[in-house]
């Protein structure tokens, strides 16, 4: 069917061809990126592992991380090193994960659990746990979890208008929880003992610090089970990106999308932070990231493994840095965070197009 | 007249608790154009989005070739109907392409990948709105009417035999709102696509539609061929103008010129 003139030129076989480069060639980037993020994450691993070993000879390090020594090389490898690297890696990963779903679902690059305040509920929850009821197993996770889709639950409510969900409104009414939340880890704080409040003090910045292999178990599970829900809400997702009137006209069943975007990402998150704190701006720096390596359109399926990188880089980086270290994981990725989070204010409010 | 391709029966619908649309039944002849037209807020576009199930419909039925819209599984309505909606959003940088293949997304199965047939389709809309050019450019770097013939591209992608536009020419300069509404007028020749748009141009409308239904508060006021709607007296009952209608000089369709408070002394 040709219909203007001047569409004449190219033929819809022609287009056809075009169209089928274009997909390959994206495809092809998005593998050589899952190769390349997957070969730094092993290199960044291995860095992990080594860097500032003191009595440990470098050729027990391969050996005592698969579990195969004892004593010291065990103890030092595998019983810290190696699940606090694997802990970064799979909070990284759900970190981005969390963010990239919220930003995609309220079209809005500010509204990450971490900035809307749902990292902040589930830290909420589990600060209670760590403070009133440190004995209860799994405590934590459960705690991070029901905060979080409370502060879901209160953003989603406050920000409906006439049946959508008001994005901008998500956003203030997100920072504004956030506060709340904030002044209520300082009550906790307070009623801590001294052992408690540095154990509080610690994990509130964010630190992969003391993680072990039950920690590494729980995240694995978490994310396993967090992708498994990304890939079964990427097509309502996609739809949703043009607004709810578009996603509903293309087939997607918008209510139930949004809801179960929201509390997936809000799982995601509140997983990892019971783990390994709050650490800032993963979430909403990991999907910008790979929306530049990969293309918008792609930057779905990159933003765990770019946030796996960052966390990990951002680990080595906080333990071993000369001068600063050790600092918690949570100070160094605040550090590229914070400023880009400024950028993207100011880039909002004086109306840049792109 | 042959069976309608949409049919609302005695539907009910607005926002909040206050009703909009109070009983109104419509049918849309399949195959043909319809304009639907009338003043600010007369709820053509509150009609348009309950016939499309983009606004739940508080009583009545919208049958699409006699089955219910608003029953049906949304994901196979939109095999069957496309919406082009007024303000839809484009996200961040991607591109013209990956736009349009969203059209494809109520033919895709769970997890499946995009097809050299997919392709093909994207490949057709995108020629028969000129725009096969644009693939690989941003879309939030297009110009309003390239833009608008992008977003119709992905309602031709979905492939329905029936589309709806809620003012697919409001923002655009006059050559390209004549371009999109020749854009339409083709389509609809040359593969019987059913089309339903809202229009603000009663000109246009004349023009380029077989049915003209004209709203006035939630209510249809007339329907039919447009000279038999498009009178002074209808002009007058619907839009409270009054206007000179004037034979179109090259096809005799009704055009409208509004006589101001000026005009009448």
């Amino acid at each position: 069917m040709t219909v203007l003139d001047h569409a004449a030129k190219t033929s819809p076989t022609e287009t056809a061809a075009l169209l089928r480069r274009r997909r390959h060639a994206a495809a092809r980037r998005t593998a050589a990126l899952v190769t390349l993020l997957a070969a730094l994450l092993v290199g960044l691993l291995a860095v992990a592992l080594t860097v500032d070993l003191k009595r440990v000879p470098l050729s027990e390090v391969a050996p005592a991380a698969l579990g195969l020594r004892d004593g010291l090389a065990d103890y030092v490898i595998f019983k810290i090193r190696m699940p606090r690297a694997l802990t970064a890696v799979l909070a990284g990963a759900l970190f981005g994960l969390s963010g990239v779903l919220y930003q995609r679902l309220i079209r809005n690059p500010l509204a990450t659990p971490d900035i809307i305040g749902v990292s902040a509920g589930a830290g909420a929850g589990a600060l209670t746990m760590l403070v009133l009821l440190p004995a209860l197993p799994h405590g934590m996770t459960l705690a991070a979890l029901a905060g979080a889709f409370a502060a879901v639950g209160v953003i989603h409510t406050l920000s409906r208008r006439r049946g959508t969900v008001d994005t901008y409104r998500v956003v203030l009414v997100g920072i504004g929880l956030s506060a709340l939340f904030t002044s209520y880890h300082t009550y906790l704080f307070t009623l801590a003992d001294d052992q408690d409040q540095a154990t509080a003090m610690r994990w509130f910045v964010g630190s992969a610090a003391g993680a072990d292999w039950t920690s590494v178990t729980i995240l694995a599970w978490s994310l396993g089970a967090c992708a498994l829900g990304a890939v079964l809400l990427e097509r309502p997702l996609s739809g949703l990106t043009l607004g709810d009137e578009m996603a509903t006209g293309l087939g997607a069943r918008v209510p139930l999308a949004r809801t179960a975007t929201l509390l997936l990402g809000a799982a995601a998150a509140a997983l990892a932070t019971s783990v390994v704190g709050p650490i800032a701006f993963v979430a909403l720096i990991s999907g910008p990231i790979a929306a530049r390596l990969a293309g918008a359109d792609r930057a779905g399926w990159l933003a765990a493994p770019v946030g796996a990188v960052l966390v990990l880089a951002s680990d080595v980086i906080a333990q071993h840095a000369p001068v600063i270290s050790p600092v918690p994981t949570g100070a160094c990725t605040a550090l590229i965070g914070a400023p880009y989070f400024v950028w993207l204010i100011l880039r909002r409010t004086t109306g840049d197009p792109t | 007249m042959t069976t309608p391709a949409l049919e609302a029966r005695g539907i009910s619908t607005g926002y909040g608790k206050s009703l909009i649309i109070d009983g109104l039944s419509l049918e849309i002849p399949a195959g043909q154009i319809t304009a639907l037209v009338g003043p600010n807020a007369c709820g053509k576009s509150t009609l348009l989005k309950s016939i499309a199930r983009l606004l739940p419909i508080a009583a009545g039925s919208v049958l699409l070739d006699g089955a219910d819209v608003h029953a049906l599984p949304t994901r196979e309505v939109a095999r069957r109907l496309g919406v082009l909606p007024q303000a839809p959003i484009a996200p961040e940088s991607i591109t013209v392409g990956d736009l349009v293949w969203r059209g494809r997304h109520p033919h895709r199965r769970l997890g499946q990948r995009r097809t050299a047939a997919d392709d093909l389709v994207i490949a057709e809309a995108l020629t028969a709105t000129g725009t096969a050019d644009l693939v690989d450019r941003p879309v939030d770097r297009l110009s309003g009417g390239q833009r608008q013939r992008v977003w119709i591209a992905l309602a031709l992608a979905q492939d329905t035999p029936t589309l709806l536009l809620d003012e697919p020419t409001t923002y655009l300069d006059i050559a390209h709102q004549i371009e999109v509404m020749d854009l339409l007028a083709d389509l609809n020749e040359q593969t019987g696509k059913t089309i339903v748009l809202v229009s603000h141009d009663l000109n246009q409308a004349a023009r380029y539609a077989s049915t003209i239904v004209a709203l006035r508060d939630g209510r249809i006021v007339r329907q039919g061929p447009p000279d038999q709607v498009l009178t002074a007296e209808t002009v007058a009952e619907v839009f409270g103008l009054s206007a000179l209608v004037v034979p179109h000089p090259r096809d005799g369709a009704p055009q409208i010129f509004p006589l101001g408070r000026r005009d009448l002394v």
